[in-house]
């Protein structure tokens, strides 16, 4: 086509498109991280400024303070919000962090504990400010059939040596359970089982409808298996904690697996009930 | 004008007008070969059948349906409250489906009228048909129709009244009586001998409008007033098909089986380039749609996925190495080469770019990734590693070494890539890096979608035995 011809309708309107999606993609890119930065940046009211947060604070006033947007910030969430309906209709997630945020020193591997008892497992208390006395769970009591310990196919029996190649698509779901309790250097006993309770909370209330939706494939999957037995009567979600030690701490390099029971599942008739670890009283409770 | 001695040269595709300053940028008007497209095409479906086939299809009852690790309410959330990640497997009924198909169905209406208003008016300027947005709109009326009896026949949220029964059946006459409006503007076209119009493209449109007056929209009349009649539904008087359908195919372990297959077969369409266009936007469709009813299973190399079947989808990546470009060869002159605009190869690569330093500017943030002990950490991550750190442990300085010249890449890459021998270093080693991962982590597919961005860069013609003179070096 010759200079002198004009463009067709088609090709102004795709011409369009490049040009939006160049704005996107750079706009939506760096806009975002802006925003994830403020988020990290951010420092209480009362805090003392550092010299970069001053000059930060000069450039972009209120970025770190989070006292109001300012006009950067405004520009930011003004332009997220209208990338964000052409990110989702389109497909195009821009959230590229790759190892950045995802990878943890504490990995995290669902285990279950499937009962044929009745009764509530009796208290499960903290030991030394770290570990709880967990295996209480698998006291038979007095049912005809021993509990048992489901672990995770994906969790390696021996961390030492192990080989996996397939079924990240299910790893990537169990991932999303993940709840790393982790013990808090110089807090008590009574200081730990209080956080740990606020974390299973909140993370109760984020991902609980994941954590129950596993339980009862679990228990699918289960049954089909144990074809012979009856019903088992509860199923326990533990938190399987494998944490990775400094590179400058002597071998072993991992410690664990820390076990803190999370989820309590009654299945009686129907849906059954509920109950969520409380790290203070070492019982389940209410969920809400 | 082919000048003695040189092949034949066929534009494929549509050339976009560029606003300065892309205008003068050899980068974006200079043509390509057909054939990096081709590669990212072929590329791509066969990394996307292969994931089908090993991670989706023997999982589809564990993470897609009823009691399975992804339900339709679980996950309704993503596509509510701001969120417009939408999905067919949620059915027509869907809020998200039917706007965004009412949207498609007015957009694409405008384009018909438009085209048809330019084609009248211009006695020998050749307008492009517009058979694939004739197509769309059908399908888009016609998803709307199906969405509007789920509603009124739905569970009742909403009150029903005689006239919003009587829709049921009349809107699609009326859209039949649309379709029949189109259909005689073709035909008067076609009549006033304009020789433009009396192409093959011309003659399908024609074909196009004359099945959806007489065939489909009547069909769904007919259907529709089937259903206002035989209302109540759910006493049993429905077949059970019909029933199938008209719920979210969510709920049915079937119709998530046949999306899925029908995923397969597209993907083989588009591996092979027959249909490739149809074929794209199936494999776009059914990839959004699975990936947004169960987001969680997905990670990065998903996103990648998404977004190189949307190029796909919009760009003429079946003009080389395909059945659709073979049929098309056997009434055109030997040898003859096909060129490209350069616009999708270009956007992807910027994609790419921005995609490294990103995960650059967020890991500079992270002391970890600083002080030199991210890859350390990542290769002790027991849930990611293929195998224990234990059984090939690295020297502690090596992977700080390395932590730091991944940190550095990843946030020089977009000055490198500016001159040509930087530029080939800092894709030779993100494939290396890639690799490195794919050997050390188990990330599905992540890796190879990831270096399927890498394909269309690659000067493929050179391979495909037709060596040329060099003329730009390309992304």
């Amino acid at each position: 086509m010759s200079d002198s011809t004009p463009p067709r309708t088609a090709q102004v309107l795709l011409g369009v498109f490049i040009c939006w999606q160049l704005w996107f993609l750079v706009s939506s890119n760096l806009f975002g991280w802006l925003e994830d930065v403020q988020t990290q940046a951010r420092t209480p009211a009362d805090a003392e400024p550092t010299e970069a947060s001053t000059t930060v604070e000069h450039l972009a006033p209120g970025f770190t303070r989070g006292e109001g947007d300012g006009n950067v910030m405004a520009l930011a969430k003004w332009v997220s919000q209208t990338n964000k309906p052409w990110a989702h209709v389109t497909g195009q997630l821009q959230q590229w962090a790759l190892f950045s945020g995802t990878y943890s020193r504490d990995c995290v591997f669902p285990g279950l504990i499937v009962t044929w008892n009745d009764s509530l497992p009796d208290a499960v208390p903290l030991l030394n400010g770290e570990e709880l006395d967990w295996r209480r769970l698998l006291d038979k009591g007095d049912a005809e059939i021993a509990p048992r310990l489901i672990l995770s196919p994906h969790e390696p029996a021996n961390l030492d040596s192990y080989f996996r190649w397939r079924q990240m698509r299910m790893r990537r779901f169990e991932n999303a359970l993940h709840l790393a309790l982790v013990p808090k250097i110089g807090a008590t006993r009574e200081e730990l089982a209080e956080i740990w309770d606020g974390q299973i909370r909140d993370h109760l209330r984020g991902s609980g409808y994941l954590l129950t939706r596993y339980m009862k494939v679990k228990r699918k999957e289960l049954e089909s298996k144990w074809a012979g037995l009856p019903p088992p009567k509860q199923m326990i979600l533990l938190a399987r904690r494998v944490h990775t030690r400094d590179p400058d701490e002597t071998p072993p390099d991992w410690t664990g697996p820390h076990v803190v029971p999370i989820l309590l599942w009654e299945m009686g008739e129907g849906e059954g009930r509920f109950l969520r670890f409380d790290p203070m009283t070492g019982r389940f409770r209410s969920w809400e | 004008m082919t000048a003695p001695g040189e092949r034949p040269t066929v534009r494929a595709g549509l050339f976009p007008w560029l606003p300065w300053p892309l205008s003068g940028m050899r980068w974006w008007t200079e043509s390509i070969r057909a054939e990096r497209l081709a590669a990212l095409r072929i590329g791509l479906a066969l990394c996307v059948l292969a994931d089908v086939l090993t991670s989706y299809w023997p999982n589809r009852r564990l993470f897609f349906g009823p009691g399975s690790l992804g339900t339709l309410e679980d996950f309704q959330w993503y596509a509510q409250d701001g969120k417009r990640f939408w999905s067919i497997l949620r059915g027509a009924g869907d809020d998200l489906n039917f706007t965004l198909a009412a949207f498609a169905s007015v957009g694409l209406f405008l384009w018909l009228v438009l085209n048809l208003r330019a084609r009248w008016s211009s006695e020998t300027k050749p307008v492009p048909s517009s058979l694939w947005p004739a197509i769309g709109w059908c399908a888009a009326c016609g998803y709307c129709v199906w969405g509007y009896w789920i509603r009124v026949l739905g569970d009742g949220n909403v009150p029903v009244n005689s006239m919003s029964r009587l829709a049921m059946w009349l809107v699609p006459w009326g859209l039949a009586v649309v379709a029949g409006l189109f259909w005689a503007a073709e035909t008067w076209l076609r009549h006033r001998r304009i020789p433009a119009e009396a192409s093959l493209p011309r003659r399908r449109l024609l074909h196009a409008w004359g099945y959806a007056a007489g065939i489909f929209f009547p069909a769904l009349g007919v259907v529709g007033f089937l259903l206002h009649r035989l209302h109540p539904w759910k006493v049993g008087v429905t077949p059970d098909w019909l029933f199938s359908l008209l719920e979210p195919w969510m709920r049915s372990d079937t119709m998530i089986a046949g999306c899925m297959a029908a995923w397969l077969a597209a993907l083989t369409l588009l591996a092979a380039g027959w249909r490739t266009r149809g074929a794209a936007i199936a494999c776009w469709v059914l990839s959004s749609s699975f990936g947004n009813v169960n987001p969680i299973i997905d990670n990065a190399g998903d996103s990648i996925r998404q977004i190189l079947l949307f190029y796909l989808m919009l760009c003429p990546c079946g003009a080389a190495w395909s059945v659709d470009a073979w049929l098309t060869r056997k009434h055109r002159p030997e040898g003859e080469k096909v060129i490209v605009s350069p616009w999708p190869v270009r956007l992807i690569f910027v994609q790419l770019v921005l995609m490294y330093f990103l995960n650059g500017a967020y890991k500079v943030l992270s002391d970890d990734w600083r002080e030199g002990k991210s890859l350390y950490y990542v290769l002790h991550d027991t849930t990611l590693t293929r195998f224990s750190y234990m059984e090939l442990p690295l020297n502690y300085a090596l992977t700080r070494w390395l932590t730091w010249s991944v940190l550095a890449w990843e946030l020089c890459f977009p000055l490198l890539v500016l001159w040509k021998w930087p530029r080939r270093v800092a894709l030779g080693f993100g494939v290396l890096f890639h690799l490195g991962i794919g050997l050390t982590m188990d990330l599905g597919f992540f890796v190879p979608y990831a270096l399927c961005m890498y394909l269309p860069l690659i000067r493929w013609e050179k391979w495909a035995g037709r060596i040329e003179p060099a003329t730009h070096s390309g992304g």
